[in-house]
């Protein structure tokens, strides 16, 4: 859902249900990595609800634009971790001379 | 098309990987980032837990609701089913474990995290124990283990603890540490609760042993100062850097 005023797009306010900080400061950080934001935070109306309220504002292209980059950055950060976590435990085995090991809690 | 962002891709290290404990180093990356993965792990990892049980005959000295308490946690794709039937004839107290319950789908089987290093006799590996029983009395169930997320109830939650740090960096002046007397020295390493420096008694330097065991307890600060040498030893939080230690 986006709260924004009809004619300015790149000033608008992004109210997402069903999330919480898990995903509003990992996206509001990568939100900050872009040049184009001007200003960008979060906040949560009522921790009872699970509903988060992100506000960007950016140099004049249309926020949903800069959201939507920020969510696929972040996207792309989240596989990255993950392949390279990945590597690391096939090398951490392998130098461990392949015992075998399960893992339970993982990344 | 998006235009160039600064972002940093983190970089992972392994410390130390077992069954049920592992150690990690996240470097290049925010506490925001940190902090989300450390959320997801106690939240939104799915496991599968026990979440309906059926009691058909408990003549055991818990009452139903304390059992099935102590196994909390319809679909087949998403369910599996337990049955636990257990009688004691001896004479002998007998245990009710977790490895007296059993799978309609042998892929599925209760989680045991003994460890088996720590026991001399197989006898003694027998899984998280539900009851016990005397002669007589008997246990039958039948426990519904579904998939879900720590959200919805804790008992969903595969991680005990996820816990991180930051890595600290310090920096000892060399130059201010060799107008110290080897007592002094000695109660410089002494002063930090944990095991962080150590004397190495050959040169009679101060090295830094185990930077990950600094808990940001200023002591080694507080007695530099008490001894007139503030520049002696600098310590910064890394801000990039992130120890977790998953249980």
């Amino acid at each position: 859902m986006e709260h924004g005023a009809f004619g300015d797009q790149s000033n608008a306010t992004f109210s997402l249900t069903e999330e919480d900080h898990t995903l509003a400061n990992a996206v509001r950080f990568t939100l900050n990595q872009d040049p184009r934001v001007t200003f960008c935070g979060y906040s949560i109306p009522h921790p009872s609800d699970a509903r988060v309220n992100i506000r960007v504002q950016t140099t004049g292209d249309p926020a949903r634009e800069v959201l939507k980059d920020a969510c696929q950055d972040l996207m792309l950060m989240c596989q990255h971790v993950r392949s390279t976590f990945d590597k690391a435990v096939a090398d951490f085995k392998t130098s461990e001379r392949g015992q075998a090991m399960n893992i339970d809690s993982e990344e | 098309m998006e235009s160039l962002s600064y972002q940093r891709f983190p970089k992972v290290k392994i410390g130390e990987l077992k069954d049920d404990y592992a150690k990690l180093e996240f470097r290049d990356t925010d506490a925001s980032m940190a902090n989300a993965l450390r959320r997801v792990m106690i939240a939104e990892v799915p496991t599968i837990a026990i979440d309906l049980v059926e009691i058909d005959v408990n003549s055991s000295v818990l009452n139903d609701e304390f059992i099935a308490h102590r196994l909390d946690g319809q679909c087949e794709y998403c369910s599996v089913e337990f049955h636990l039937r257990v009688k004691c004839t001896g004479d002998q107290t007998l245990d009710v474990t977790s490895k007296d319950l059993i799978s309609s789908d042998h892929s599925v089987v209760p989680v045991d995290f003994a460890d088996p290093a720590a026991y001399d006799s197989s006898d003694q590996q027998r899984g998280v124990i539900i009851v016990k029983l005397c002669r007589g009395q008997e246990l039958r169930l039948r426990a519904i283990a579904r998939k879900g997320i720590g959200k919805d109830n804790a008992k969903w939650s595969p991680a005990a603890t996820v816990t991180f740090m930051y890595e600290p960096e310090i920096h000892i002046s060399e130059d201010l540490m060799e107008t110290l007397t080897l007592a002094q020295k000695e109660a410089f390493v002494d002063s930090s609760p944990t095991k962080v420096f150590d004397l190495d008694h050959a040169t009679g330097q101060v090295l830094v042993v185990d930077p990950e065991a600094y808990t940001y307890d200023d002591e080694v600060l507080k007695l530099a100062e008490a001894m007139g040498k503030p520049g002696l030893i600098e310590i910064y939080g890394g801000e990039d850097i992130f120890i977790f230690t998953v249980e």
